[in-house]
């Protein structure tokens, strides 16, 4: 016991320690923020630069009223107009095109706006650009284009303009989550799909990484042979376990901290992200993952005789197990699923998945049960059978023993 | 002190180590040899508990070996290594408390050691930053960290400096005075007849010689002798035996174990006066060469 201890702390002090761990632990909260907060912003943010519109009004009676609204409703953030507008005024309409074209390709303007003559009745209007990604700028100039025609429409029918604003206003949409005890959340539509991935991505750092640790660690005594010292002086279970404990617990530290700053940003959210429920289910699917994993990868480490060699294998095995990263939108819209249910009683995938689902609230209580009765019977046949493979390989040089070889190790005792 | 009986070692159908039998003498330094390949490592690797013989027993001091005597043996693996990107000095510490040492006891150990090596200033420094003959002193401060009773090395001589070597051999002479055992396996003869008063050579597995060095330099010696004389070397003429041979002022030959030099320095001396008497001894090389040409020859 006292062995395991000492190589247990040994691992985890390096460990900590290590500037790898501080900046791997710091980097990935910073890069999940940049992915979820840096497109919003830009979306969010007004264009820093005036766009250039050419019009070509067939009617000859929407330019004026055109250019007004545009400039009212759309600013930049030092109170410029966002668009400006040009009113291309040719002899005919196609010479208008012409030119409006001739501008779009030398990129003197950025899109052009076509309003044929017969906007009342056929209701087409076209806007050509070099590029339509930008849908924010479409959506604008169709709002103004829209805008414009309703008061036209209103007008030839001889209602009341400022009436009819008055009763076509747009409803203020606010969107509340009911919540498993019944209680209403109040979060945005974007913030309820984020915090289930980031459940899962916090998750699987914590266990996939400390694996990886784990298997680099043992990867790195049987290349330089410490391990004939550690096994002169420790028998190979207690290294073993001291590793994997001592590195669990660096899984647990790295998921603890990603537990605090979730919780710190609940608070200045004022939103109910991480709940002592949430805490406590991490904990468990932690400890059962981290024990399924950490078995495999420190049998890989003691198979394999290098870095690269562990790694590919490695790779298979993290793919397998960010499936339910890749999965997560599907799982988010449809979470009672069969095949959700199905690929969660898969190990490798469960803790990530019931992270994800309790991240939604959704799991019923028989659908948790069930996973981790599979997970913890697979955790505990991962180390029996981990523990027979590494007393066996440790010492192994030279030649990487077959699949039946290990399974041999396995059965015989 | 510790004890091998008839241990075998199969490795995919060919014998590592085959029917090996020998008795480490307690205080002795005891010198395992053999060739590249003769199976020291893995006898060593046996005694050591981290692979277990298929056949046969090792006993240390009469009782076969169990956890808590590994706290008393050092050990020195062939193939060596350490955490390079560790402090030196908390590296020695980690291996001391695995010895059973407590955090204290080996932090004191390790200062005193790396004194000793003179290696304090890089006490805080990464191993990697040490030259490879400074990493080799400090394996064999883990080695002993924990003042073992036995101590086993596996080629420690290997890609030391002389001068380093000269430290190594000091302590190895230290260690002995101090009453402890050592075992040390080489194929330096140079080293072995130095410091060991025990050998066991293996070839193929195979015990091909064992006992005390000076017996064993006695048993196998095709001692030569060389005699210098002032006279007529006709006088002698007569004591010649087979395989002598005489010159105008020398005479020299081979001597058996049977025979006494005294009695050949008698019968020379009864005839002419003698100026230089030579007794020119094999080297422990030699009957290491010998033995496994011969076991190759067989």
């Amino acid at each position: 016991m006292r062995n395991i201890f000492v190589i247990a702390r040994w691992e985890y002090i390096t460990r900590i320690r290590s500037k790898w761990f501080i900046i791997s632990t710091l980097i990935i909260p910073i890069v999940l923020a940049g992915f979820m907060f840096l497109p919003a912003l830009l979306m969010e943010s007004p264009g820093a630069e005036m766009k250039l519109i050419a019009l070509i009004d067939g009617t000859h009676e929407l330019s004026d009223r055109f250019e007004q609204i545009i400039y009212d409703r759309y600013q930049l953030k030092d109170g410029q107009p966002k668009y400006q507008v040009i009113v291309l005024r040719n002899h005919t309409v196609e010479k208008s095109i012409e030119t409006a074209s001739d501008l779009l390709d030398s990129m003197i303007i950025d899109a052009y706006v076509h309003i044929p003559a017969d906007i009342m009745k056929e209701n087409n209007v076209k806007y050509y650009s070099r590029y339509l990604g930008n849908y924010r700028d479409q959506d604008e100039v169709r709002s103004v284009i829209n805008s414009i025609l309703l008061e036209r429409r209103v007008e030839d029918a001889g209602l009341d303009t400022q009436l009819v604003k008055q009763l076509t206003r747009r409803v203020n949409f606010e969107m509340i989550e009911i919540g498993r005890t019944g209680e209403k959340k109040q979060k945005s539509e974007i913030i309820s799909y984020i915090i289930p991935i980031i459940f899962v991505l916090m998750l699987y750092f914590a266990i996939v990484m400390s694996s990886q640790v784990l298997l680099r660690s043992v990867l790195e005594e049987r290349t330089n042979r410490l391990v004939e010292i550690l096994l002169s002086s420790v028998s190979s279970t207690e290294l073993m376990s001291g590793k994997i404990l001592g590195l669990g617990f660096l899984g647990l530290t790295q998921l603890l901290f990603y537990m605090i700053c979730g919780s710190l940003i609940s608070a200045y959210k004022g939103l109910d992200i991480l709940t002592s429920y949430h805490i406590l289910y991490f904990l468990m699917y932690f400890v059962l993952g981290y024990m399924f994993f950490s078995g495999i990868f420190s049998a890989f480490g003691a198979i394999f005789t290098s870095e690269q060699d562990a790694q590919q294998a490695v790779s298979i095995i993290s793919i397998i197990s960010v499936l339910p990263l890749l999965m997560s939108s599907y799982v988010i819209v449809n979470p009672t699923a069969t095949v959700t249910i199905i690929l969660s009683h898969i190990p490798f995938i469960t803790p990530f998945f019931m992270i994800l689902l309790i991240g939604m609230d959704i799991p019923p209580t028989w659908h948790v049960i069930s996973s981790s009765l599979v997970l913890i019977v697979s955790a505990v046949l991962s180390m029996f059978a981990a523990g027979k493979i590494f007393r066996t390989a440790i010492l192994m040089y030279g030649k990487r023993p077959t699949l039946p070889e290990i399974i041999q190790w396995v059965k015989s005792s | 002190m510790i004890t091998l009986q008839n241990v075998s070692k199969v490795f995919n159908k060919t014998a590592a180590v085959d029917e090996l039998s020998f008795d480490v003498p307690e205080g002795s330094v005891f010198g395992l040899l053999g060739p590249n390949g003769a199976g020291k490592t893995t006898t060593i690797r046996m005694i050591m508990n981290i692979i277990q013989p298929d056949n046969g027993a090792i006993l240390i001091g009469g009782k076969p070996i169990t956890a808590d005597l590994y706290r008393n043996i050092g050990y020195l693996p062939e193939e060596r290594g350490l955490y390079q990107k560790m402090k030196l000095k908390e590296t020695i510490i980690y291996f001391g408390t695995l010895k059973g040492l407590s955090k204290r006891e080996s932090a004191k150990q390790a200062d005193r050691y790396l004194e000793q090596f003179d290696l304090k200033s890089y006490a805080d420094r990464k191993i990697e930053e040490l030259s490879k003959g400074n990493q080799q002193k400090v394996q064999f401060v883990i080695a002993i960290i924990h003042q073992p009773d036995l101590i086993i090395l596996d080629e420690p001589f290997a890609g030391l400096d002389p001068v380093n070597q000269l430290v190594l051999k000091d302590m190895i002479s230290e260690f002995q005075s101090a009453g402890k055992t050592i075992i040390f396996s080489t194929h330096q003869m140079e080293q072995i007849e130095k410091l060991c008063s025990t050998i066991c050579m293996i070839n193929n597995g195979k015990r091909v010689l064992y006992g005390k060095l000076k017996d064993i330099k006695q048993h196998y010696s095709n001692r030569k002798f060389q005699i210098r004389f002032d006279g007529n070397k006709e006088q002698i003429a007569d004591i010649i035996e087979n395989g002598w041979e005489l010159y105008d002022t020398q005479l020299s030959g081979a001597i058996d174990r049977n025979t006494n030099i005294n009695d050949i320095l008698k019968k020379v001396m009864s005839k002419v006066a003698i100026s230089h008497v030579d007794i020119i001894e094999p080297s422990l090389e030699q009957i290491f060469i010998d033995q496994v040409q011969g076991g190759i020859k067989r």
